[in-house]
């Protein structure tokens, strides 16, 4: 069912300063650090005339009273935790569509799935602000799937705060069923606080949109909280596929683990950013961080930062970053046991996408990296039989 | 029957001339040896007789049961029923061992115009041969060759020569990273598949190989060719006294 919560009064008078209209936003460029690989104003054309619309379908009956619209007191919370001075922030701010708030009380603990839907028709700029708020002690599973259409722009911000004890499974899918998009382009900003003993896995897909970008900046805020990440983007075409992702270990005794890997087709660009911040205070951490990227296409490109910021003693942090195409040796193998060279590249384009399967034990998230997967080679098989 | 002529064979990797004239013939029911000091063109010959795309064959031919496949592929060749089981077994993540095995005895089976074997079936011939070779169920759930000890890869390349069921099968430095028990498994796994119809071609340092895959013909290479050929005596002498007699003769 469609979601009817309009944006409350407080999130509107809050984004007021920041309206713009859109001819007048100025997108990241290559002059901002974090932008540089993927400099906004090279995508989006601020000729284009969108109308500022979005909806989305839920599978909640909010009989059980979890969706909520964005009141002032979390406003006041907001503030002073996120909307720091970014430059998305704002442009996301600067005409928002919907706004609501996920809010998961004390001891919840779903018995199904929470999903949600966004499909972004053409001409359209879905904006959007969503908080994902738990009470202690709760556990619960949501995935936001997104589709674009030709000449669409969406950026939604989703915001988390979650409590001690809790354990939240979160999936975010860029998915496109439409092979032929012109101009259509994904930013979604994800920030988030996690408590004590609390932990957020996540899994993020994204492909088939022009230019997609996930900026995701989570913060371990108090002692044994955790947070693992499991990235994969696929690019064809000319696609520009971005996985930003930043973890600030400030608590101690907290871990994280970010895997992201991307395989790109024709001429297509895959940027991972990646960020362990340790603080002082956040001693016994245990942070790691690892990106591959796989190259079917001599034109494919692919730029990796991996970094870490380290300010305390006494920590375990890894951090590596591998680009290549599909190993020589590998290939020969496959070949010297009669399996035929197209076949050998599709088992090893598999076996390069099943490694990070085995990676996910959680069945709620494997299922979305299994669809995304499985939804990619589809794609791949008909245009090699083509 | 012959089913491997190798003939006046020249080949090179980028500049370096590595085979100088190879020749050999290998009949049906024969096994024959390689021995050869390092450097002497072993594993490349082995390469090169199995397609690797990296040598360069400038002169001569090979010819598998009489059709040459010099300009085969190698899933062609190993298709045409040549095998070789690799001084280094690859590792492939992602792939486990059982749908690798699935995917290479179909394979075969449908370039033999055999109909592809499904499910059940296909498992139970794995699995038959598998404990043949003291190869664990355990093991063919895991990833290809990855975190395999020394013994247990070359023992998963007996098996797939097993399944495979090849005219001629190259051994490229099968005892190299085995201790005295897995030689003996690896050994004897090889003997089994030993019959009338099949040629092997068995390449190694050492004498040890030999005492549990008898050849019939033992060649001495150095320097990309074969410089003295004999009986299994010949690698006892070897064993003895070392390549630098035949260096010297020659």
């Amino acid at each position: 069912m469609l979601i009817n919560i309009k944006s409350s009064n407080s999130i509107l008078d809050f984004c007021l300063p920041y309206k713009k209209s859109f001819s007048d936003l100025v997108w990241p460029n290559s002059k901002i650090e974090t932008w540089k690989m993927t400099p906004l104003n090279k995508f989006i054309n601020n000729k284009n005339n969108y109308k500022v619309e979005s909806y989305y379908k839920t599978n909640v009956d909010n009989k059980v009273n979890i969706l909520k619209e964005i009141d002032a007191n979390n406003i006041q919370f907001l503030k002073s935790n996120f909307f720091k001075n970014s430059k998305m922030t704002d442009i996301i701010l600067s005409n928002i569509s919907s706004s609501f708030e996920v809010f998961l009380p004390d001891n919840f603990s779903s018995n199904y799935d929470i999903n949600f839907s966004s499909i972004v028709e053409s001409d359209i700029w879905a904006s959007s602000v969503i908080v994902i708020k738990t009470g202690k002690n709760v556990k619960a599973n949501i995935k936001f799937d997104y589709s674009l259409t030709s000449n669409s722009l969406c950026t939604p911000l989703i915001l988390f705060d979650i409590d001690d004890g809790s354990n939240l499974s979160f999936g975010l899918n860029v998915i496109n069923k439409d092979n032929s998009l012109k101009d259509a382009n994904f930013i979604s900003l994800i920030e988030g606080n996690i408590n004590k003993h609390s932990n957020i896995d996540m899994v993020v897909t994204q492909q088939g949109v022009n230019m997609s970008r996930s900026d995701i900046n989570m913060n371990l805020k108090n002692d044994f909280s955790s947070y693992n990440l499991t990235g994969i983007y696929f690019g064809r075409d000319k696609h520009h596929q971005d996985i930003t992702a930043c973890v600030n270990h400030l608590a101690q005794n907290t871990s994280s683990n970010q895997i992201v890997r991307g395989i790109l087709d024709d001429s297509s660009v895959g940027v991972y950013q990646g960020g362990i911040k340790v603080a002082p205070k956040a001693q016994k951490t245990d942070g790691k961080q690892m990106s591959r990227a796989l190259l079917l296409s001599k034109l494919a490109e692919s730029n990796s930062k991996p970094e870490l910021e380290i300010f305390a003693d006494d920590v375990t942090c890894a951090h590596g970053a591998t680009i290549g195409e599909l190993d020589k040796d590998q290939f020969f193998y496959l070949l010297s046991r009669g399996i035929s060279y197209n076949e050998a590249r599709d088992i090893l384009i598999k076996a390069y996408l099943s490694e990070i399967l085995s990676e996910v034990q959680n069945e709620f998230l494997y299922d979305q990296l299994d669809y995304a997967i499985n939804f990619w080679l589809d794609e791949f098989y008909s245009k090699v039989a083509a | 029957m012959n089913l491997l002529n190798i003939d006046n064979l020249h080949a090179s990797i980028g500049d370096e001339k590595i085979l100088n004239g190879f020749s050999l013939k290998i009949n049906s029911g024969e096994t024959h040896a390689i021995m050869g000091p390092n450097g002497s063109g072993k594993s490349t010959l082995s390469y090169v007789l199995s397609g690797k795309d990296d040598y360069n064959v400038t002169q001569g031919n090979i010819l598998l049961k009489n059709e040459n496949i010099i300009e085969l592929s190698a899933d062609e060749r190993s298709k045409l029923g040549l095998f070789l089981a690799f001084q280094y077994p690859i590792e492939l993540p992602g792939v486990t061992g059982m749908t690798f095995l699935r995917t290479i005895i179909n394979s075969s089976r449908v370039a033999k115009g055999l109909p592809e074997l499904e499910g059940i079936e296909l498992v139970k011939i794995i699995r038959e041969k598998a404990t043949e070779l003291n190869i664990s169920q355990d093991m063919l759930k895991r990833f290809v060759n990855v975190g395999f000890s020394g013994g247990e890869k070359k023992r998963f390349e007996i098996l797939q020569m097993s399944l495979l069921d090849p005219s001629i099968a190259v051994l490229d430095e099968t005892d190299s990273g085995l201790d005295v028990d897995a030689l003996r498994t690896v050994g004897s796994g090889v003997t089994n598949l030993k019959n009338k119809d099949k040629g092997m071609l068995v390449i190694t340092h050492y004498q040890r190989l030999l005492d549990h895959i008898v050849p019939d013909f033992v060649h001495i290479m150095v320097k990309g060719k074969i410089l003295e050929s004999g009986g299994p005596d010949l690698a006892k002498i070897v064993e003895k006294e070392g390549y630098k007699r035949f260096i010297d003769a020659n």
